[in-house]
């Protein structure tokens, strides 16, 4: 299979960053665009404290091109997207209407809770994608 | 009477100073009836855990008990916005609880109408996976314990955000037809004009997405024109209602246009689904905005006890009409099925 476009989770962890830092790495050399998605929940994390994510969105629009400026470094041809909803949901939805061939992801430190889908993002991707998933482990 | 649910003395479902969907929601709510002149007619349910076989209709055991040690070992974030303190199973199950409790009460004749001031809010919650504030859905518990007993529930979700949980629980059940209006685009990313139910129950899902600035007349229009004919064919035995408040204009999560004399005008239509008295509760799920949240439900509950407060004159001139005419086509002129009453 040729991967034309690669989808990556971006929000403020470093797991997620290690996620961008990989593909910026890698879309350049495979030719392929970029999709730098994050999921906009109920709320937001801006400064110290949780906000309303809707009356936000302009300012969580401009953390994730902060968080995907690593793909402009890099020179690689990428688009970001805000999409609502909890994080596995939307990045699979995400992956279906753009056609993504890949999805990346950083592996977060935080562990789920056995019994409720919930905590592993990485896991359920794995789980429930029908495209190929990249976990970011913490030494990558 | 209005028999109501609720007790802000056993909730301890505190995820910290900065959530929005904190422990004074309720007594807000409860203002409310004070607030509507309603006093004199209400009667207090007694508080009651749901069971583990009440809640095993809608969530699997695997999930409660993993929900159970989570919560007693301190609890911690589920997802980035739902949080559980130590405190939150029991409170969670005392909301479901009351949801039990009030449609107990209303079988019973004990009134007319119910309300349940509970939180947790439930209509996000998957079977499997607590999302949006939402541990348990304390709405499809209900449901599904009187679907149980042959009944045909028919769930009118007003909350701003689409109800994913409770679409998701009944997606393929035809004995539960559930409608909702909510603004789009917005969390959970769910809630399409074209999610129309699965195939054992085709069109018994109305999803009616709204634009930002819509307004009540806009509501009102979906509920006479889209939602009614589904409503005749399917021939609910109950109506619970999924009462958010985060419609109202003040709201800071969403920007729907509401005031709290829509609600007035919608809990009318909606106790006019019903098959006469003693068979609508409404549920609260979601309202952030305390002041907005009283004036509300305090409206609703006047408007369903035949009462006159409305604190804030309904409102109109917002966007939505064609949001309205995709539904109608969908769900009316194009008939996407239904089952109707057997």
């Amino acid at each position: 299979m040729s991967v034309r476009r690669i989808l990556v989770a971006v929000d403020d962890s470093e797991g997620a960053a290690r996620a961008v830092r990989f593909v910026a790495s890698v879309a350049g050399p495979l030719g392929a665009e970029v999709l730098a998605v994050h999921a906009l929940g109920l709320l937001a994390e801006i400064g110290d404290r949780p906000v309303p994510a809707q009356t936000h969105r302009a300012e969580v629009a401009a953390m994730l091109e902060e968080w995907a400026s690593p793909l402009a470094a890099a020179g690689v041809a990428y688009r970001c997207l805000l999409v609502d909803g909890n994080p596995v949901q939307a990045l699979l939805s995400a992956a279906e209407q753009e056609a993504a061939d890949v999805v990346v992801v950083g592996k977060r430190a935080r562990a789920g809770v056995p019994g409720i889908q919930l905590g592993s993002t990485s896991q359920q991707l794995v789980q429930h994608a029908p495209i190929p998933v990249v976990v970011v482990p913490e030494a990558g | 009477m209005l028999l109501v649910g609720g007790d802000p003395a056993l909730d301890r479902h505190d995820v910290g100073a900065g959530h929005p969907e904190r422990p004074p929601r309720v007594e807000a709510a409860l203002a409310g009836i004070e607030e509507a002149g309603l006093r004199d007619a209400v009667v207090h349910l007694e508080p009651r855990r749901a069971s583990e076989e009440e809640l095993m209709r809608v969530h699997p055991a695997p999930y409660l008990e993993a929900l159970r040690a989570f919560c007693e070992a301190g609890g911690g974030n589920l997802d980035p916005d739902t949080v559980a303190v130590a405190g939150s199973w029991d409170t969670a199950l005392l909301a479901a609880g009351a949801v039990l409790a009030a449609v107990d009460g209303l079988e019973q004749r004990a009134g007319e109408v119910a309300f349940v001031a509970a939180r947790p809010p439930g209509h996000h919650a998957l079977a499997d996976q607590p999302m949006g504030f939402c541990l348990l859905n304390n709405v499809a518990v209900a449901a599904a314990s009187l679907t149980a007993r042959g009944e045909r529930v028919l769930v009118v979700d007003w909350d701003v955000h689409h109800g994913n949980g409770t679409q998701a629980i009944f997606w393929d059940d035809p004995a539960v037809l559930y409608v909702s209006t909510h603004e789009w685009p917005l969390y959970p990313g769910t809630g399409r004009v074209e999610e129309t139910g699965g195939p054992g129950a085709p069109g018994l899902t109305v999803n009616i997405p709204l634009p930002a600035g819509a307004t009540g007349n806009v509501l009102c229009h979906a509920l006479d024109d889209v939602v009614a004919p589904v409503v005749e064919r399917f021939a609910p035995t109950w109506v619970l209602v999924s009462a958010g408040y985060d419609a109202h204009r003040a709201d800071p999560l969403a920007d729907l246009a509401l005031t709290a004399g829509d609600f007035a005008d919608l809990a009318r239509r909606v106790r006019a689904f019903a098959p006469g008295p003693g068979r609508t509760a409404v549920v609260l799920e979601g309202g952030y905005d305390l002041d907005a949240l009283r004036r509300s439900v305090g409206a609703t509950l006047a408007s369903l006890m035949d009462g006159d407060y409305r604190p804030e004159h309904p409102s109109s001139g917002g966007p939505g009409a064609a949001a309205v005419e995709a539904a109608l086509r969908v769900h009316v002129h194009d008939g996407c099925g239904g089952e109707t009453a057997r």
